[in-house]
Formats: structure tokens, C-alpha cells, sequence
């Protein structure tokens, strides 16, 4: 049996019947790793031992009939913004190139607690501020299907890990379409909660009002028990949500009834929204005029708030701290000027243009007032449909000299990720179809709040009638 | 130009970032093509919008009870410059 | 040229709850540096802000209090600034939504003049941390422990004339947030801090001057310095034709000197904007009624009631009812032994003498309302007199824990005697033994009986009850 090719859900079975045990499936991960990871760049660091120690423990309770998730003794690889106690947690970033919590992130008590093995830290975009996977302070992570090309971003590593077989299943974390982005990119499975419904506590910010933690996986029903272990209301994030959702819920969706909008700038959905007809729904082609406005309010929205998030990185209590310095404000100065990478810097500027007093009227205010725009605008859609279909991007996986010299493309790329952050919507990204060079494409399904698990549900179903 | 070197050098000081020359040229004009592309939202009628419209989520409270702190050791444990009980920084009065 | 001070107050009040209000670490002051600190006060990456229930509670409290408008829409917001006692780099606070406004306040001041003092606003919001500068090596220290303390800022109009107003106004806040314990207001522990915005301009003039803002004030006297030192220094400044300039200076109460900060620290950009951590808070009726029904008797409502009910002086009645731990004191006292002449006795009388004498603060008396009941039972029986009551009371107020009043009574024969044949041969030796005084009782001069009754209580040593010795005194003389 290939452990690589199998599916979280379905490793998790054989090492539950007996089959494989977790150490075996963390050394045959690791094998992977130790063969690619020296060219595809997808961990910052990786703890064999750990990984190993906890397989034991693990292995133990499992054969002692103590199991204590859906995916008990599956290694996970995990973005490297989230807090890991004891592993370093470098946000991709030379400011945080050491740093070592002394607590866990929400999400990692809750994977430790559901026996999954934690196996390392994935790199990314640094702060998560990007959508290329190449402005990390550890280097580009190259896309596993084409060495050639980027494997998009922010949640680079994940994407690729799971994608090159060096993980079975991974978290990224999604603020602009950081999980499904990439995601689509590796030809895999990206999913985008509804706001608040998975803790944000230690992880670090980025863009605190859009930010959300998601899986990238190799199918639907991988995203669902994931989230059934990571999702639930946290005292320690007040913006999480006390919601009431089942992801243990894996019947067939019925298709009859289900009604798909299709922004009409989106025909190159067409074949997809046909395969949704023949399946039983509904489609319309209809007008979405807020999709691009949405994005300029993304920015200003995300690069203030990244502006005060990343105030803290200041070289007094933790992260990296110039050498070079006399003054307090010249300590400052230099730490954040050497510690952080160009692509940081720039919307730390940005965002603090946005605030700046004469400016913040028009700039930040303004874009709150469309954010509430878009989230009206939204509501109003879902009224009348259950889901948006649209691609995930508007290309494949690029090279990266396609990007050079188009700085503004890096940020307009995100047309259809962004406005459903911005909603704190949910979203899944799925593989629909390759580019005249093979490589894959995504279609992404935007659903009205909570409605994570249909969404899920529905893009399972529809990836097995294409499949 | 919305951003000009004046402005830049005002939030470089403000986000205590330090540009060089050169720097502060290329980053202007990057910073430019954003602002410009921002204002996209300029034509975008939002007096529909309740300015202080509230999201889903409100009141959220913790009772007020101590937990106890942490260990001093790990408070510091990732500070470069410390001694055993504080941080250390340049002195910040004359 | 005669010119009028113009004053408007910032006063900061840490609010007296348990835990901070952003996390669950104590507020307790002092502690060794960086040992009340937790990865969320410390501004660790990731970590989140969750509020405290009662700090909204208290804060509330504090507005309704102080006759404030409480809004029902409420936010926290972000002030942007780096400073090594802010390790977030930010500041949670509330710019664009405080939680009251429109206030007042009634004060009276030393010289009995009474006025309202308008407040602007009242907002919530985080302490930053201590910084303890080294003297020999150019460092700072930070310590974290009052990071996350939770405060309001009130916000007055600038209704002041008079440092004699704005420290009646401190006291009568301080004296508010006592009674209702959302707060202890010790300035001399940070628990009450003051910025004073201050301009000057002529007598009759509509227009404010420039004004500039004065910090770091941390005594009642040193306020009053402060205010007077900024008004003279701006006069000397306008006659001599120089333009006053808004700035922030920093008052230095050790040399008594006022001087600007530096104008880097004047120029600030704050970037304030909502902070996307912290839902909105929706304050309802139903709340602002329950604080409302739960709120105390304040210091005016009650300094008027003891003067009707319990026969107190208005001054006492004042006195008393001024501060919390002495009305408590006192109320309670007469509650246990329903004897409200006797406890105003020794209240007014034993109690305001000694903290006068000693130089004690109300808040600081150790002597519960059960001991002071104890004696004030003892000493309204003949078991002792008033002399002796003033002997034992002094001993047990100095020094009330595990005071044992009929111990210390017995140990030191402060019983009182009243046992007729032991005080009428005291009485019969002090005659004999003063003929000439004798002499002058039987030619008329009656108020030598005085003189007698003296000497019996000194030969009893103080504990002959005074009303026998009187009629005995009177009984003997009568005979000869």
C-alpha cells in the first residue's frame, strides 16, 4: 500500500484496523520530505523526534482501542504563523527567524488533543503577506507539479507539502485566499471558513478582521474532519463563534433545489456551471459589479490593521534585534528596517498611510462603509442562491518572471478570494480542469455564513461526478 | 502622486522603518500604483451603509477571575537583551 | 491686567477589579517586576484581548456616578504608538465611541463656593507598563505587571478656575469611586493619576487662550503647585508679549519646576481604528437599570442624613460621611449597638483626635465596626468612665488586632468603683486633709466642690463613677 497516496480519512482507517502504524506513516512521510524538500522548499522546520515520540504515544492509546479523533495518528504539517510550543514559529519572517512559543495556538492544542502528530512548520509568504509564496525570508517554495512555476501563497509550504506527499493533510490560513489560492495551484482541496468559526488565538496576525484558519487536502471529506477537530468556540478569541455545525455530517447532498450563481464576467466557469445543471441545479449567469471595488477595500482594510499587528515586532520582548543601534528610536528603527522583508515593509507603509491622520476618512473609513457594502450585497445574493461559482484564480500557478515588473498584478490576482474575506464568508476551493500546460485549475464555491458544511458537501459531490 | 517624499518619509517615520535612498525611490512609486489603484472605491456610492454597522458578534465578555501568571523565565525566555527580571532597552529619558 | 485660569482636567482611575481587563492575570500593585504577566498582556505574537465583564460593570458604575449619558453603542479602539512600556505597540482605548458622556459634577470647595464641573467624556481603556530607568548605565527596564490594568479616562470640560476647584473635584471623584469600590484612587500608587490642560486669559474674555497640557501629576499638592506655577508662568509669559505655545510639559514635583517635553513628543499620529479584536459592546437599558438600583448612598445624601437622623454637627456629618471606611465604620457601629449618641461620642470625639494626632488616613483605621461595638457597650455601662474609656480606646484604636478591651480593662484596675463606703471614706479623707479649702465651701464659695470631687477621682485613681463621688461630695460637705 502507497501510505503517500492515501487520503487523511483513509490512512487514519488502516492505521485504526491495524493496517499501518503512525510511525510507519510519519517515516514514510518523512522519506518524502528528506527526498524533495531540498528542492520544492515547502518546511521551515520539521521535528523528526517529536513527530516520532508523539507517533509512539499515540500508537499506543490507538492500540489500546483509546482513539481519540477521525484522524488520530495522521501526521499534519501546519503554517508556520501558528503557535507552536517549543517548535519555532517564524512567520516566514527573519524578525520572528527564532522565535520559540512558550504556548500553543488554539489549533494546535486541539490537533495535539485529537492525536494528530504534528510534523513541522510550513513555509510561507512572510506575515502572510503575499499570494506567490516567494517574499519568505526562507525562500520561495517551487510548485511540486512544475519546478518552474510558484506555488502561489501565502500558505505556500502547505500547499506544497501536501501536494509533493510530505504531508497527508495541512493548515494554512486564509486572510485574502491564502488557503484556496494555492491550493488551486497544487491541484488540491482549500477551504476558507466562515469567520469566527476557528480560534485565531496564536496566530499570528496578519489582517485580525479577515484572518481564518483553513485545511488544504486532498479531498472534501479530509476539509470536514479537520475542521470537526480545529472548529469550535474559544473563550480566548472573542471573535470566534459559538455555531452550532456538524461536520461528522457527510450524507449526499441532493442537488434538485440547490441554485448556483455565476458572475457573468466568469464564462470560463461554463463547463463546470453545465455539470452543476446535469447534476440537478439551477444556474444563473448574473451581474456581480462589487467583486473589484472589493479588493482596493481589501487592501486598505488589511494593510491597516497589519500596520498595528506588526507594530509589536519592535526587538524588546522577542524576534530579532539589530546589533547597530544607540537611541531607542534608532533601536526601532533598524530592527524593523532589518528585520522585515520589502514586500512587509511596503504595506506596513501602506497601512499606515490609510490611518494617517488627514487620510483615514477616505481611505480606511470609506472602505469599512464598502466592506459593509459588499457583506449587504452578498446577503442579498444568497437570498436567492445557495452558492457563487467562480474560479479560484484568474490563472494557473505562474512563473515567477511572469510577475516581474507587474507589481500591481500581485495584488489583483485575488479578485475572487478577496470579497469573501472581506465577508467573512465561507469557501472551498476545489480542482476543476487543467491549462494548455497541464497544469491545474481551481473553481471555488462561496456559500452564505455557516453554510461551511453544505459547501464542503457540495464540492465532494460534484468532484466525484467529474472525477 | 499622492505619496510624495515628503509623505513617505513621514510614515517611514511613523512605522519606524528605515528606507534607504533608493529604497524610498522604488517603494514611492510601488506605493503610488496602489494608492492610485485604491481609488477605485472613490466612485462607489455607500450611502446605504451604516457607518458603525456592527457584525454578527457583540458582547463578548470574560468573568473577572485570576488565572496565575506566568513563569518570569518564559516571559523573557525570547527577549535579546534582558536581565533576570526585565526587559532591557536604551534609556528612554535624558 | 487681571487675568482668569482656565483649567480642564484628564483624570485617569484604575478600576479595582481582580483580573486585567484584557486577560486573566492579577491587578494587584507591585509584585516583582514581570511576574503579573502572561503572553497576552506581554503583546505575544498571536495572543487576543478578552474583556473583563466587570470592568464594563465598573466603568458604567463610574458614568451613571457622575451623571453621565451612557452610550448605548460602544467599541474599543487602537491608538497606535511605539513606546517600550506598550508592548503591543498599540494602546486598546476608546476614541471614537466612549462609553459616557455629558456629564457633572457637584463640588464645594474649602472656601464653600459651590459649582458644577462639566464632564466631556468617559472612556475605558488599558494601562501601559513601568519603565525604571537606570541611573549608571543608560538603561531602561521594563516591567509588564501594570500592563493591562484596566482604566477609565474621564474628561472634563475645561470648567475649572482654581486649583482650589480641581482638588474639591478629585476629592469629591475620589470619595465617589470609593463608596461605590470600583476604585481605591491612591495617586500616590498610580490608582489615580491627573493631566491638567491649563490656559490663562483676561478677566470677561469669551475666547480660551492656548493651552498646554501638564503631566505626570501624582499628589493633591502637587497639583496645586503645578497649576500655579503653569498660570504664572504663562502671565509672565503674555506681559511680556511672548505667544503662549500648546505643548506637553512635564511637571517636576522633587524641584518644583514645570518644563516642556521635547516638540518630537508633541507631534503625534495616534492612527486611531477600531479594534478588530473585540466585538462591539451593546450597552442596554436593562443594565444601566441594574447598576442604577445597585448604586450606594453617596457622601452628600449621607452627611445630610447624619446631621437629621443621628443629631451630628453638619461639619462631623461632612467629615464623616466624606469617606467610606468612616461612614462604614460609624454606620455599622450604631447598628450593633443601636446607640447612636454614644458611638458620635467617641467617634467625633476619640477618633478624629487620634487620626489628627497621628497622622492617620480614614482608609488606614484597622478598627472594625464589631470592636468599636464592643466598646461602646462597655463604656455606656458604669462598668468604666469616660477617663478610662479614653485610655482604653486609645490603646484599642492604635493597635485593634485580637484587642482584648476586658482584658486590658482588668490588667490595667481601670474598672470603675462605685461602691459607696469605699468612695465616702475617700471623700471624708480628702476633707479632712484640706481645711482651708473647707474654709472656703461654708463662707459661700460652692465651686470649690469641684475641687473636691478632683482630688476624690484622683485618689481613686480615676475609676470612682464621678455621678457617686459628685453626691457623696456634696452629702459630706453638706454635714460639717
Amino acid at each position: 500500500m502507497d501510505i503517500l497516496k492515501l487520503t487523511a480519512l483513509e490512512l487514519a482507517h488502516e492505521i485504526k484496523i491495524g493496517k499501518i502504524t503512525c510511525v510507519e506513516a510519519v517515516k514514510e512521510v518523512y522519506k518524502a520530505y528528506s527526498e524533495k524538500d531540498s528542492s520544492i522548499n515547502a518546511y521551515i522546520s520539521l521535528d523528526l523526534d517529536y513527530a516520532l515520540k508523539r507517533a509512539n504515544e499515540i500508537q499506543k492509546r490507538i492500540d489500546g482501542g483509546d482513539i481519540r479523533s477521525e484522524l488520530a495518528g495522521v501526521p499534519v504539517a501546519i503554517k508556520d504563523n501558528i503557535c507552536t510550543k517549543g517548535l519555532k514559529t517564524t512567520c516566514g519572517s527573519k524578525m520572528l527567524g527564532n522565535f520559540l512559543p512558550f504556548y500553543n495556538a488554539a489549533v494546535t492544542e486541539k490537533l495535539e488533543q485529537a492525536d494528530m502528530i504534528i510534523l513541522g512548520k510550513t513555509n510561507m509568504d512572510e506575515f502572510a503577506m503575499g499570494a506567490t509564496g516567494d517574499t519568505s525570508f526562507f525562500g520561495a517554495v517551487k510548485n511540486p507539479l512544475d519546478h518552474t512555476r510558484l506555488s502561489g501563497g501565502s500558505s505556500s509550504g502547505s500547499a506544497a507539502a501536501v501536494a509533493a506527499n510530505e504531508a497527508i493533510i495541512s493548515l494554512g490560513s486564509d486572510t485574502g485566499g491564502s488557503v484556496r489560492q494555492p491550493a488551486s495551484y497544487c491541484g488540491l482541496f482549500g477551504f476558507k471558513p466562515t469567520y469566527g468559526l476557528v480560534s485565531r488565538y496564536g496566530l499570528v496576525a496578519y489582517a485580525s478582521s479577515l484572518d481564518q484558519i483553513g485545511p488544504i487536502a486532498k479531498d472534501a471529506n479530509d476539509c470536514m474532519a479537520i475542521m470537526k477537530i480545529i472548529s469550535g468556540n474559544d473563550p480566548l478569541d472573542s471573535t470566534s463563534l459559538n455555531a452550532d455545525i456538524n461536520f461528522e455530517d457527510r450524507e449526499n447532498i441532493d442537488f434538485s433545489g440547490i441554485k448556483i450563481a455565476v458572475p457573468k464576467q466568469c464564462a470560463v466557469m461554463s463547463s463546470a456551471a453545465d455539470k452543476f445543471k446535469a447534476m440537478g441545479a439551477s444556474v444563473d449567469y448574473i451581474e456581480i459589479p462589487f467583486f473589484d471595488y472589493a479588493v482596493a477595500a481589501y487592501y486598505i482594510i488589511a494593510t491597516a490593521e497589519a500596520s498595528s499587528n506588526l507594530s509589536r515586532f519592535d526587538g524588546v520582548k522577542y524576534g530579532y534585534k539589530t546589533d547597530n543601534y544607540g537611541s531607542l528610536a534608532e533601536m526601532y528603527r533598524k530592527t524593523r528596517s532589518e528585520g522585515f522583508g520589502s514586500e512587509v515593509k511596503k504595506r506596513i507603509l501602506l497601512g499606515t498611510f490609510v490611518l494617517s491622520s488627514g487620510y483615514y476618512d477616505a481611505y480606511y473609513k470609506k472602505a469599512l462603509k464598502i466592506k459593509e457594502l459588499v457583506k449587504n450585497n452578498f446577503s442579498k445574493l444568497f437570498e436567492e442562491y445557495d452558492f457563487i461559482l467562480t474560479p479560484t484564480t484568474v490563472s494557473s500557478a505562474p512563473k515567477p518572471e511572469e510577475l516581474k515588473n507587474d507589481s500591481l498584478r500581485r495584488y489583483t490576482d485575488d479578485v475572487y478570494t478577496v470579497p469573501v474575506n472581506l465577508a467573512g464568508l465561507p469557501a472551498v476551493s476545489f480542482p476543476y480542469g487543467k491549462d494548455e500546460n497541464g497544469m491545474p485549475l481551481g473553481a471555488q464555491l462561496i456559500g452564505q455564513r455557516l453554510s461551511d458544511v453544505k459547501l464542503l458537501k457540495t464540492a465532494k459531490a460534484f468532484t466525484e461526478v467529474v472525477r | 502622486m499622492i505619496i510624495s517624499d515628503e509623505l513617505i518619509k513621514y510614515l517611514a517615520e511613523l512605522s519606524k522603518i528605515e528606507l534607504t535612498d533608493d529604497e524610498q525611490t522604488v517603494m514611492k512609486e510601488e506605493l503610488n500604483k496602489l494608492v492610485e489603484y485604491m481609488h477605485l472605491i472613490d466612485e462607489v456610492d455607500t450611502s446605504s451603509v451604516d457607518e458603525e454597522a456592527f457584525g454578527e458578534l457583540k458582547n463578548v465578555f470574560r468573568e473577572d477571575t485570576v488565572k496565575p501568571s506566568l513563569d518570569r523565565s518564559d516571559v523573557l525566555s525570547a527577549a535579546v537583551t534582558k536581565n533576570e527580571e526585565a526587559f532591557i532597552v536604551p534609556k528612554t529619558v535624558e | 491686567m487681571n487675568y482668569e485660569t482656565v483649567i480642564g482636567l484628564e483624570v485617569h482611575v484604575e478600576l479595582a477589579t481582580e483580573s486585567k481587563i484584557f486577560c486573566s492575570c492579577t491587578t494587584k500593585f507591585g509584585g516583582a517586576p514581570n511576574t503579573h504577566c502572561c503572553p497576552i498582556c506581554t503583546g505575544m505574537p498571536g495572543t487576543l484581548p478578552t474583556l473583563n465583564r466587570k470592568v464594563l460593570d465598573y466603568a458604567v458604575t463610574a458614568g451613571l456616578a457622575l451623571n453621565c449619558e451612557i452610550q448605548k453603542n460602544n467599541r474599543f479602539d487602537r491608538k497606535n504608538y511605539f513606546y517600550p512600556d506598550l508592548p503591543k505597540a498599540y494602546q486598546i482605548s476608546q476614541l471614537y465611541m466612549p462609553f459616557a458622556r455629558n456629564g457633572k459634577v457637584e463640588i464645594t470647595t474649602r472656601s464653600g463656593v459651590t459649582k458644577n464641573i462639566g464632564i466631556h467624556e468617559i472612556h475605558m481603556e488599558e494601562d501601559a507598563g513601568k519603565l525604571i530607568h537606570s541611573e549608571t548605565d543608560g538603561i531602561t527596564l521594563t516591567d509588564y505587571n501594570r500592563c493591562g490594568v484596566p482604566l477609565i479616562e474621564i474628561v472634563s470640560e475645561p470648567d475649572f478656575r482654581s486649583a482650589d476647584e480641581v482638588i474639591a473635584y478629585l476629592e469629591k471623584i475620589k470619595s465617589i469611586f470609593e463608596y461605590l469600590g470600583i476604585s481605591d484612587c491612591k495617586m500616590q500608587e498610580g490608582s489615580m493619576r491627573c493631566d491638567v490642560n491649563l490656559s490663562v486669559r483676561e478677566v470677561g474674555s469669551e475666547t480660551l487662550g492656548t493651552r498646554t497640557e501638564m503631566k505626570n501629576l501624582n499628589s493633591f499638592r502637587g497639583i496645586e503647585r503645578a497649576i500655579k506655577f503653569e498660570a504664572e508662568r504663562q502671565i509672565r509669559a503674555i506681559e511680556a508679549g511672548e505667544k503662549i505655545v500648546q505643548e506637553t510639559r512635564r511637571w517636576d514635583d522633587l524641584k518644583g519646576v514645570g518644563y516642556a517635553m521635547r516638540t518630537k513628543e508633541n507631534a503625534q499620529d495616534y492612527r486611531y481604528f477600531p479594534e478588530p479584536d473585540i466585538p462591539p459592546i451593546i450597552i442596554s437599558d436593562d443594565t444601566v437599570n441594574r447598576i442604577i438600583t445597585a448604586m450606594p448612598e453617596f457622601a452628600d445624601t449621607k452627611a445630610k442624613r447624619y446631621n437629621e437622623q443621628f443629631g451630628l454637627s453638619k461639619g462631623d456629618a461632612e467629615l464623616v460621611a466624606g469617606s467610606k471606611h468612616l461612614a462604614e465604620l460609624f454606620e455599622k457601629t450604631v447598628e450593633l449597638t443601636g446607640n447612636p449618641k454614644e458611638v458620635r461620642y467617641w467617634l467625633v470625639g476619640q477618633i478624629f483626635y487620634l487620626m489628627n494626632e497621628k497622622g492617620i488616613a480614614p482608609e488606614d483605621i484597622k478598627l472594625s465596626p464589631e470592636m468599636f461595638a464592643e466598646f461602646v457597650n462597655i463604656a455606656s455601662s458604669d462598668r468604666i468612665n469616660k477617663q478610662a474609656g479614653k485610655i482604653v480606646f486609645e490603646a484599642m484604636f492604635m493597635s485593634p488586632e485580637r484587642f482584648d478591651i476586658e482584658g486590658f480593662i482588668k490588667e490595667n484596675g481601670l474598672e470603675q468603683v462605685d461602691d459607696t463606703e469605699t468612695i465616702r471614706s475617700a471623700v471624708r479623707e480628702v476633707i479632712n486633709n484640706n481645711p482651708k479649702t473647707v474654709q472656703q465651701y461654708l463662707s459661700g464659695q460652692t465651686k470649690v466642690v469641684g475641687f473636691f470631687v478632683g482630688q476624690v477621682m484622683k485618689a481613686t485613681g480615676g475609676k470612682a463613677k464621678p455621678d457617686t463621688v459628685n453626691k457623696l461630695v456634696n452629702e459630706e460637705l453638706n454635714k460639717l
